[in-house]
C-alpha cells in the first residue's frame, strides 16, 4: 500500500513537471520558430500565383506604360491624345503578344543605348521605374526571370519589340507574334499634343526635360472617401477585431497579433491609412514585390481606374493615379499606395481618396518651365543635378473654395532627391544641409 | 495532502493551457488571403446562374472595352427648333425639356416590320419632322409595336439615358405623335481608358443580387448613362447596359453597370456651381 502510493506521488509530480516543462516549450516555440509564418509564405506563393492567372486585366491596367515619345519635324518629343490614348493602344496589343523566342541582350553601353533613345525608328514606351521581364509570361518564357526594363521600344516591324533599362544601359529583342502596332504608328503620327524633349540621364535612368515653356491644363474632380469600416472590413474581415484609440485620434484595428490597420481620426480632414501585417519571410524577388503589390491594392478596395504603377525603390513598390497621363501626388507630395517590405512585416501605406467625378476643363492652364531652368534654380538653392534621381512634371492636389468635395490639380514639377519626392517649391524651401551630410556619411561609409 | 491537492491543480492548469497553446500552434495564423473571396472560374459562375434558373447568352466577351468620360452642355436645344418643323404639329415642354409633336398630314407605315423601321428612319431624318433626326439610332430592345425607340448616338458611343431619346407612337399603321429629348453634342472629358469585360460586368451583377433568379439574360451592350450633372454640364460614362427578362411576367428590365468600376450605377445629386 505504501509503495503504491509513494508509486502515484511520483507519477503526478513527473506529470505536471512535464506539463509545466511542455507549456514552456510551446510557448517559445510560438514566441520564436519561423515555422508558423512559413504557412503565411506559401499562402502568398499561391496569391501571387493567383493574381498572375486570374487578374491579369487589373495587373496589366496598373503596368500601363504611362508616357510616350516619338518623333515630329525631325524633334524628339513626348506624345499625349485624350481621344486616342497612345499607351492604352499599346497595351492593348502588347497583351496579345507572345514571345517567339528568349529574350537577347542587343545592347549594354550607354552610348548605344542612347543612340536607340534618340532614333526616329522607334517609338518609345516608358513606365516610371523598371519593372520586371517575368511580369508578364506572354512576353518572357522563364518565369524566374528578374530582369528589369523601363522602357518599350516599337520599332516598324511588328514582330520584334527592344526593351531597355535605363539604369543599366541594356536593351533586350524579343521576337513577339499576335501583336499590331499599326494604330498604335498612325496615333503617334497624328497625335494631338507634342511637347520637345530631350531625354538627360539623371540618377535613376533618364528624364524628359522639355526644352520649351508648356501650357499644362488644370483640372478637377469631385473627389470621395469610402469609410473607415469599409477598409477594415476588406483589410480585417468582420470577426474577431479589435480596437485601440490613441491620444492623436488615430484608431488601430488588429486581427489576432499578426494583421492590424491604423485609421486616420475622423475629425482630423487626413485620410491616411496604414496597414502591417507581421510576418517573418525573405523579402520577394522584385518579380514577386511586384505581383504582392498588385494583391494588396487589390486587396485594399481602392478605385484603381487611373491608378498606375509609379516606383519600385528598394523593397517598396509604390502606386499613384495619372490623369491624363500626369501623376497625382496627395497632400505635398504623398502616394496614393506604398508597398513595404521587410523580413518582419509587409506594409501599406495608402490614401483613401477617389477621383470620382471628372469636371470638364474650363480652360484654365499652368505655365511649365523648361526643366532646364528648373534645374538651374533648384542648383543655385543647393540641390544639384548629380543629386537628382528623377524629375518630371506631376499633379499638386489643391481644395477648391466653391465645394468641400471639388479639388483642382494643378501642374507642377516635382523632384525626387534623396529617395523622396517632392515638389520643386518644396524642395526650394527646404534646408538641405541635413540631406548633405547624410549624404557625406553614407559615401564615406560606403569608401570605408 | 495539501501539498498533493496544489501538485492536481498545477497539473490540470497547465495541461489546458498546453491543450490551448497546441490549438494556437495548429491553426494557421489568419492572413489577408482568409478575408479574400475566392476566385471563382467562368464556369462555376455559369453553373451556378443556371442552378439559379438564370439563362445567359452563349457568348459574352471576356474582354475589356475601352470608353471616355463625356460632358454635354445643359442648354434646351430643341426649344427654338419648333419653327422649322414646318410637317409637324409641334410643341417645347420647359418643364421637361421635351419636344412633342404630331404630323400635320397622315403618315402611313408598311405592315412589314422592317419596312416600318426603314420609314421611320426616313420620317426621323428628315429636319422638317424631327429637329437633329439624324442623331437618333432605332433600338429594338426599347421598342414595342406601339412604341419606336430611338436613342442618341455620339461620335463615342450611343447615349442610353430619357435626356436622349425619341419615341415615336404609332397606331394602326400609322404615326400618331412623337416625343424628342436632346442633350446637344457630347465631347470627351477625359482621355480613352479602359473597361471591365462584359462578362466582368454579368458577374458583378450576379455577385451583387442584381441578377435575379428564374430571369433570362437578353442582351448586354456598352453604351453611355448619365451620371450627374456639375457646372452646367451633364456627365456621361460608360456603362454595360444589361437588359433582363423575368421569365414567369416576362417583363424587361435594364441595369446598368459602371463599367470602369463593376459596381451598379447608382445616380448621384451633385450639383456644383462656379
Amino acid at each position: 500500500m505504501k509503495f503504491k502510493f509513494k508509486f502515484g506521488d511520483f507519477f503526478l509530480g513527473l506529470g505536471t513537471l512535464i506539463v509545466i516543462i511542455l507549456s514552456a516549450v510551446l510557448w517559445i516555440f510560438i514566441m520564436t520558430s519561423d515555422q508558423r509564418f512559413s504557412n503565411i509564405g506559401q499562402n502568398q506563393d499561391n496569391e501571387s500565383k493567383q493574381v498572375r492567372s486570374h487578374n491579369t486585366k487589373s495587373l496589366y491596367d496598373l503596368y500601363i506604360p504611362t508616357t510616350s515619345y516619338g518623333f515630329s519635324d525631325g524633334k524628339l518629343c513626348q506624345l499625349y491624345d485624350s481621344k486616342n490614348n497612345l499607351t492604352l493602344e499599346f497595351t492593348k496589343e502588347i497583351k496579345k503578344a507572345k514571345a517567339v523566342n528568349r529574350i537577347k541582350k542587343v545592347i549594354k553601353s550607354q552610348d548605344e543605348y542612347e543612340k536607340y533613345l534618340n532614333s526616329p525608328k522607334y517609338l518609345q514606351l516608358v513606365y516610371p521605374d523598371e519593372i520586371t521581364f517575368s511580369l508578364f509570361n506572354r512576353l518572357n518564357k522563364s518565369t524566374k526571370d528578374n530582369r528589369e526594363f523601363n522602357r518599350f521600344f516599337v520599332s516598324n516591324s511588328n514582330h520584334w519589340i527592344y526593351l531597355g533599362n535605363d539604369q543599366t544601359n541594356e536593351i533586350y529583342r524579343v521576337k513577339i507574334k499576335g501583336a499590331n502596332f499599326d494604330k498604335l504608328r498612325k496615333y503617334a503620327k497624328t497625335a494631338r499634343t507634342k511637347h520637345e524633349i530631350r531625354l538627360v540621364r539623371l540618377k535613376e535612368g533618364y528624364s524628359a526635360f522639355y526644352v520649351k515653356n508648356i501650357n499644362a491644363k488644370v483640372y478637377s474632380y469631385l473627389t470621395n472617401h469610402q469609410s473607415y469600416s469599409y477598409f477594415v472590413s476588406r483589410l480585417l474581415g468582420t470577426s474577431g477585431v479589435t480596437s485601440k484609440t490613441n491620444k492623436t485620434g488615430q484608431t488601430v484595428y488588429s486581427l489576432n497579433y499578426y494583421t492590424r490597420l491604423r485609421v486616420p481620426d475622423p475629425n482630423s480632414g487626413k485620410h491616411n491609412y496604414l496597414y502591417t501585417h507581421f510576418e517573418k519571410n525573405k523579402i520577394p524577388n522584385a518579380t514577386n514585390r511586384l505581383l504582392d503589390s498588385v494583391y494588396y491594392v487589390h486587396q485594399i478596395g481602392l478605385t484603381e481606374q487611373d491608378l498606375r504603377f509609379f516606383d519600385a525603390d528598394g523593397s517598396n513598390v509604390s502606386y499613384l493615379n495619372y490623369i491624363e497621363g500626369i501623376p497625382v501626388f496627395l497632400n505635398k507630395h504623398d502616394l496614393q499606395v506604398k508597398t513595404t517590405f521587410s523580413t518582419d512585416a509587409i506594409t501599406v501605406a495608402f490614401n483613401s481618396i477617389n477621383f470620382q467625378i471628372p469636371i470638364p476643363f474650363d480652360g484654365q492652364t499652368k505655365e511649365i518651365k523648361p526643366t532646364a531652368d528648373v534645374i538651374s534654380d533648384l542648383t543655385a538653392h543647393g540641390l544639384k543635378q548629380s543629386d537628382i534621381q528623377r524629375i518630371g512634371v506631376g499633379f499638386k492636389m489643391e481644395d477648391d473654395s466653391s465645394h468641400h468635395s471639388l479639388i483642382n490639380l494643378i501642374p507642377t514639377y516635382y523632384v525626387k532627391a534623396y529617395g523622396e519626392w517632392k515638389s520643386m517649391d518644396e524642395w526650394k524651401k527646404q534646408d538641405l544641409t541635413t540631406y548633405h551630410k547624410f549624404d557625406n556619411r553614407v559615401k564615406n561609409n560606403g569608401v570605408k | 495532502m495539501d501539498h498533493k491537492r496544489i501538485e492536481w491543480l498545477f497539473l490540470i492548469v497547465f495541461l489546458l493551457i498546453d491543450i490551448y497553446l497546441g490549438i494556437e500552434i495548429l491553426r494557421s495564423p489568419v492572413n489577408l488571403s482568409g478575408s479574400n473571396t475566392p476566385t471563382r472560374s467562368v464556369a462555376s459562375i455559369r453553373s451556378e446562374m443556371k442552378s439559379d434558373n438564370i439563362d445567359l447568352p452563349n457568348q459574352i466577351s471576356n474582354m475589356p472595352a475601352s470608353g471616355y468620360y463625356l460632358a454635354t452642355k445643359n442648354r434646351d436645344f430643341l426649344s427654338d427648333k419648333t419653327d422649322a418643323l414646318t410637317n409637324v404639329e409641334a410643341r417645347y415642354s420647359k418643364n421637361d425639356n421635351t419636344l412633342y409633336a404630331t404630323p400635320k398630314i397622315s403618315f402611313f407605315l408598311s405592315k412589314n416590320p422592317k419596312e416600318i423601321v426603314e420609314q421611320l428612319n426616313d420620317f426621323k431624318n428628315n429636319s422638317k419632322n424631327v429637329p437633329y433626326g439624324k442623331k437618333f439610332k432605332y433600338e429594338p430592345d426599347m421598342s414595342s409595336d406601339d412604341n419606336y425607340v430611338f436613342v442618341q448616338s455620339s461620335d463615342y458611343g450611343d447615349i442610353y439615358t430619357n435626356s436622349a431619346q425619341l419615341t415615336i407612337n404609332v397606331k394602326n399603321h400609322q404615326i400618331m405623335n412623337y416625343t424628342e429629348t436632346y442633350m446637344g453634342t457630347a465631347s470627351p472629358v477625359r482621355e480613352l481608358q479602359s473597361t471591365i469585360s462584359a462578362w466582368r460586368a454579368v458577374r458583378a451583377m450576379y455577385t451583387n443580387r442584381e441578377l435575379t433568379n428564374n430571369s433570362r439574360l437578353m442582351r448586354i451592350k456598352l453604351g453611355y448613362s448619365k451620371l450627374t450633372e456639375v457646372r452646367g454640364s451633364t456627365i456621361l460614362l460608360p456603362t454595360w447596359l444589361v437588359w433582363i427578362e423575368n421569365k414567369t411576367t416576362k417583363n424587361i428590365t435594364l441595369k446598368r453597370v459602371n463599367a470602369y468600376t463593376a459596381q451598379m450605377l447608382q445616380l448621384s445629386a451633385y450639383n456644383v456651381e462656379k
